[in-house]
């Protein structure tokens, strides 16, 4: 995979991204938590819909829908919950002949798994801020790849909170109709 | 990618913490004896005037747990006494911590002073005094943790705890469980971090954590390497989990029955030191030797390692999943020389041995059965039961030349059989369900016995020479396979069973 991504960077062009609608597919991962006091495994995988539209100039809006899956490893044996559901919006900041872009968007988590401590159906807050992510055009298509971003996914806000810091790098491909 | 390597050598680290707690990665040891422990004996003590933790994080716990070791809690101060005693018992090991919050991890486990925590060897602990001196740190660190459980036994505390996705979160649990959970680790350490006896009562050796996490470590001073080689945690098979748990039951027992004293004697009995093995004569030949000595625990990043093994080869190494030990095990039988013997089988070879009579009370835990009180029979006479244990925990009992009598019962415990059936080989016997009779009569089982009718057997076992009588009339009977299960409410569960001699037989 990271070879293909390679092959498919190397052969791509900085892409300009024209004003207009896009919508894409992504995929994102991390393994390790940075959070003091915690595991140093944070296992989070998943995919996401994003979409939008960029106005003329530097700015856009962006939306996004992502299923953020989970691994435990903490009491007993290891296993993928579906974590949570995750929705944000907000603005997109395109520099750089356009492939860089910068967002920053704010929505809902929802719980979708049950945890020790919470049932599912829980709402609460999800941010994702991604300083760099950087685009190729393939014919219609741009690659994307975000190597590193902050997500706060916190599905849980009342009694003890559950709020998961996610460094997290991110694949896509995004289709300009 | 140093990160990487760094979890991966917590993943060894780990693997190597015999017996373990519970994480995605390794097995909950420590919480599965803990819990056997529950369901076998502190299920059925009475308990009054405990207030209950407050809030709700320890209730989901209790769910959580009860769950995941199929534990029966009837109300909420065993839920509360569930949770308290299984944090307890993780306690040593986490100090709060994830075990995977790598800077903490390392703190903890090599703190000099918590090594008696894990009946492991102090750093002064040297030479063949070392052993007793741990011996010692091991059982006052036992008394410590029982006197704190005894002085707060009714008082309620706050513990963190690490949680997925939550991170170190704060519980409030019951205070005498709690620190009778740390009491525990200790103990069940001390049979996967000392070389005992083959039959596992006495202690040869203390090994050695955290001088051999270091890079002077020497063996002939500082003991055996801690080693992930004794720490097969498998409650069916011959081995130090199954001691372990023997000796937890009787600690408990020790110490409900005879309060603090009789928690101490059974320490002390179990942490009794047989002298004279060193590494001069490989620790008494003791058979865990090569186990040991092939999976000990070394310092990754030290010199001491034999040659530059790539840190990340080392790991990996590390990782793979350990074969169990083939033991074997021998046992005075009847006071004759030691011979080899199964623990699992012990019943049966001490029937096969010297025609032991099986009176008296033994635990049957899981597949292996082993005694709790069982006087020696001054002669030898032909086995009186004969007992074949499933893996699932059921209990099949097959009586031959015996009057059976299966009690749920472990000293005062009841252990509230959930249904008894019988099946045989005869079930065409008037007025019989199948083979021969046995229902749940208040706590216990009972088969041809009351009720019903009684199990007569008339000289050798012949179908045609065995009946029963029911109501005064007697009845063919042909149960010579005939088979007893008792379903118990959680399996894998101990039981005690307490078996009779056959009456003497006559038409
Ligand atoms: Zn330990």
């Amino acid at each position: 995979m990271p070879l293909l991504l390679s092959l498919v960077v190397l052969s791509a062009q900085p892409g300009e991204a024209p004003p207009g609608w896009f919508a894409g597919l992504e995929a994102h991962g991390t393994l390790l938590s940075g959070v003091a006091e915690r595991s140093l495994l944070g296992v989070r995988f998943g995919g996401a819909l994003r979409g939008g539209r960029r106005f003329e100039g530097h700015w856009g809006l962006a939306g996004l829908v992502e299923s953020n899956l989970w691994l435990a490893t903490e009491l007993s044996r290891a296993r993928v919950l579906r974590g949570a559901l995750n929705l944000g919006v907000g603005p997109e900041f395109r520099w750089v002949g356009d492939h860089l872009r910068a967002s920053l968007l704010v929505g809902p988590s929802i719980l979708l798994t049950p945890t020790l401590l919470d049932a599912p159906g829980s709402v609460g807050v999800f941010v994702t801020v991604t300083p760099a992510q950087l685009a190729w055009a393939v014919r219609s298509l741009r690659i994307t790849l975000s190597v590193l971003s902050l997500s706060i996914v916190a599905p849980v806000l009342r009694g003890i909170p559950l709020v998961d810091v996610q460094f997290r790098t991110t694949v896509g491909v995004e289709v300009l109709p | 990618m140093r990160r990487w390597l760094a979890a991966l050598v917590l993943l060894a680290t780990l693997e190597a913490q015999a017996f373990s707690v519970g994480t995605g990665f390794s097995s909950g040891c420590h919480e599965r004896l803990t819990a056997s422990l529950y369901s076998l004996y502190v299920v059925d003590l009475r308990f009054s005037g405990i207030e209950l933790p407050r809030g709700e994080p320890w209730r989901k716990l209790s769910d959580a747990f009860t769950s995941e070791f199929h534990l029966e809690a009837f109300d909420d101060t065993r839920r509360a006494i569930i949770v308290s005693v299984l944090l307890g018992v993780r306690a040593p090991d986490t100090h709060s911590h994830s075990l995977f919050e790598l800077s903490a991890t390392r703190d903890i486990h090599l703190d000099p002073a918590d090594q008696s925590a894990h009946a492991l060897r102090g750093v002064d602990d040297d030479g063949p005094a070392g052993d007793t001196a741990a011996l010692l740190a091991t059982r006052a660190h036992l008394k410590r943790k029982v006197s704190e459980a005894l002085a707060h036994l009714d008082e309620r505390m706050t513990v963190s705890l690490a949680l997925d996705f939550y991170g170190k979160v704060e519980v409030e649990v019951l205070r005498g469980p709690f620190h009778l959970g740390e009491a525990l680790h200790a103990l069940q350490d001390a049979f996967s971090h000392m070389l005992r006896t083959p039959d596992f009562q006495r202690v040869q050796h203390v090994m050695n954590f955290v001088d051999a996490m270091s890079t002077r470590y020497d063996e002939a001073r500082d003991g055996l390497r801690h080693s992930s080689g004794l720490d097969v945690c498998d409650e069916r098979g011959a081995g130090p989990a199954q001691a372990a748990r023997v000796a937890s039951l009787e600690f408990l027992d020790g110490l409900f029955q005879e309060g603090p004293e009789g928690a101490d004697r059974v320490v002390e009995s179990w942490l009794a030191h047989t002298p004279g093995c060193s590494i001069e004569n490989a620790y008494c030949d003791n058979e865990f030797v090569p186990a040991a000595r092939a999976s000990g625990t070394t310092p990754l990043l030290g010199c001491s390692m034999t040659g530059a093994v790539p840190l990340v080869v080392l790991a990996a190494l590390l990782l793979r999943r350990r074969r169990a030990a083939a033991l074997s095990l021998s046992l005075t039988a009847c006071g004759a020389a030691p011979a080899p013997l199964d623990l699992s089988c012990e019943a049966m070879r001490r029937a096969e041995a010297c025609g032991g009579d099986l009176e008296g009370r033994w635990y049957v835990l899981s597949s292996c059965l082993r005694p709790l009180e069982v006087a020696a029979p001054p002669t030898c006479e032909e086995p009186s039961v004969v007992l074949d244990l499933t893996a699932t925990g059921a209990l099949e009992v097959r009586a031959e030349q015996a009057r059976l009598e299966v009690r749920g019962r472990l000293r005062e415990v009841l252990l509230r059989p959930r249904s008894c059936s019988a099946s045989g080989d005869c079930l065409d016997v008037p007025g019989l369900d199948d083979g021969f009779p046995c229902s749940v009569q208040g706590d216990a089982c009972a088969c041809s016995r009351g009720g019903v009718g009684r199990e007569v057997f008339d000289g050798p076992i012949t179908r045609a020479e065995r009946h029963l009588e029911v109501a005064g009339e007697r009845l063919p009977y042909c149960a010579r396979d005939g088979r007893l299960v008792v379903e118990v409410p959680a399996a894998p569960r101990p039981l005690l069973l307490g078996l009779g001699r056959a009456p003497s037989a006559g038409p």
